[in-house]
């Protein structure tokens, strides 16, 4: 079956098995690797990842989904920073 | 299926992160909001709901709000309306205990539904379903209305259907068919059955009279259908005819003179006459009467008497000079009593002397065609 992640890591031959986040559009952020968010509320959403933390900056953030090693983001998504 | 039937919380209190990561890591989340720093709302399984909602009061947060939707939630509340379930059960409790029984009865085809309405109705001893007897009941509604030529009663559900159709009945199903009868006495030789119930067997000897074959049947239910018998049966018969020959006889022969008197009479009084007076010693008479006026004031009547003359002569001969003659005379009577189509098998001359006479006897035996379509004359019931 075709995986898109699978699929970058193969052409651009890089190998990264941390975390996959997309971005859809500012509205959708869907992450794949997650290991537990480190704050919560409607302006920022940061969450571990295996050896980084990323920050999501936006307004009226919401956890549509979140499961254990993946999460979807939705709201207005302004900045994604890793830390 | 999980966001439509969702367990809906909102929660309130400090360090709600490590709660949610613990939380996720068990349960799926979502429409997760955290509105305020100690205040979060959320989404979970609606099947996980219960095991989520200790999972938050073991972890020390107060929950403000609670909620349940979508499919499962409506049945399972359902299930909890007691009242409702007891109706239910009630229709169905109800339902079944009538089932057993007619409830309604419905006649269709027929312009007098009501009167065979009212007749099944009284006809019925009970209206458990069980205890009607549909064939029973459809030959009673058959033979008490006249006019109907079909009936067929069946229990649909709580309902008793009777259709019936009116016309006129085929005499098949009112009328008696005479049977074949024969008309002579002999033996049965064959017999070709096409409807009907045959009496007899071939090798009987049957009278005049006697019955061949009965114009009903049996069918395999055992009811007796009436029809019109028609069979060929063939039989063997005897006819005979007898010719005496008398060896010394006496002819009486008229002579060709005659007298003819004549004369007019008015009741009892001779108006009339010509005159003229039998003057034959040998004779014979003939007679007749004529009335001259078509009134009854004067009845006038015409009598007229013809003599005619005869003499007697003895003749004397001997049987075998006329032997042929007397047998050939002995058997065109026999035959006489024979029809054209049927068959002679055999012929025997019997011939018997007695004191100046000798008897002739002429025996056919021939076989006869009685056959039933002739005869299935069939009268009304």
């Amino acid at each position: 079956m075709f995986n898109f992640f699978d699929e970058l890591k193969k052409t651009t031959k890089i190998d990264g098995n941390a975390y996959n986040i997309v971005n859809v559009s500012g509205k959708i952020l869907y992450v794949e690797g997650h290991l537990g968010i480190c704050q919560l509320s409607q302006d920022i959403i940061s969450f571990k990842t295996k050896g980084a933390i990323i920050v999501v900056e936006g307004q009226n953030l919401k956890l549509f989904e979140l499961m254990d090693k993946t999460l979807k983001i939705t709201g207005k998504i302004k900045r994604v920073e890793e830390m | 299926m999980k966001k439509i039937n969702f367990h809906y919380y909102e929660i309130k209190g400090l360090n709600q992160e490590r709660f949610f990561n613990n939380l996720s890591k068990k349960y799926s989340i979502y429409e997760l909001n955290r509105f305020e720093k100690s205040r979060a709302e959320f989404k979970v399984s609606f099947f996980d709901g219960e095991k989520v909602k200790k999972e938050i009061l073991a972890a020390g947060y107060q929950i403000l709000n609670e909620k349940k939707g979508g499919i499962f939630f409506i049945f399972s509340k359902l299930l909890k309306s007691y009242g409702l379930l007891l109706g239910i059960a009630a229709v169905f409790v109800s339902y079944f205990v009538q089932m057993p029984f007619v409830q309604r009865i419905e006649v269709w085809g027929s312009q007098n539904a009501s009167e065979i309405k009212k007749f099944v109705d009284d006809e019925i001893s009970s209206r458990q379903k069980s205890k009607i007897n549909t064939k029973a009941l459809e030959q009673k509604i058959m033979a008490h209305f006249d006019n109907l030529t079909f009936v067929s009663v069946a229990i649909l559900g709580q309902s008793l259907i009777v259709n019936v159709k009116s016309g006129i009945r085929p005499p098949e199903m009112d009328e008696t068919f005479l049977p074949i009868v024969s008309q002579y006495d002999g033996v049965v030789t064959k017999i070709e059955l096409v409807q009907g119930t045959v009496l007899v067997q071939v090798g009987d000897i049957i009278q005049k009279g006697q019955i061949l074959v009965a114009g009903y049947v049996e069918n395999a239910q055992g009811q007796t259908l009436n029809l019109p018998p028609k069979a060929n049966i063939y039989i063997d018969v005897w006819v005979q005819a007898s010719e005496t020959h008398y060896d010394e006889k006496v002819v009486t022969r008229r002579t060709g003179n005659k007298i003819e008197c004549c004369s007019v009479w008015l009741n009892s009084q001779q108006f009339y006459s010509n005159g003229k007076q039998n003057s034959f010693s040998c004779f014979e008479i003939e007679s007749s009467e004529q009335i001259l006026c078509k009134n009854n004031i004067l009845p006038f009547v015409l009598k007229r008497d013809v003599y005619y003359e005869t003499v007697s002569e003895k003749i004397v001969s001997s049987f075998e000079d006329e032997k042929d003659f007397i047998i050939n005379s002995a058997r065109e009577k026999c035959l006489q009593n024979i029809g054209e189509s049927e068959i002679i098998k055999k012929e025997d001359v019997l011939i018997l002397e007695g004191a100046g006479f000798t008897t002739v006897k002429y025996i056919i035996t021939a076989n006869i065609l009685v056959s039933g379509e002739d005869e299935s004359l069939h009268e009304q019931a």
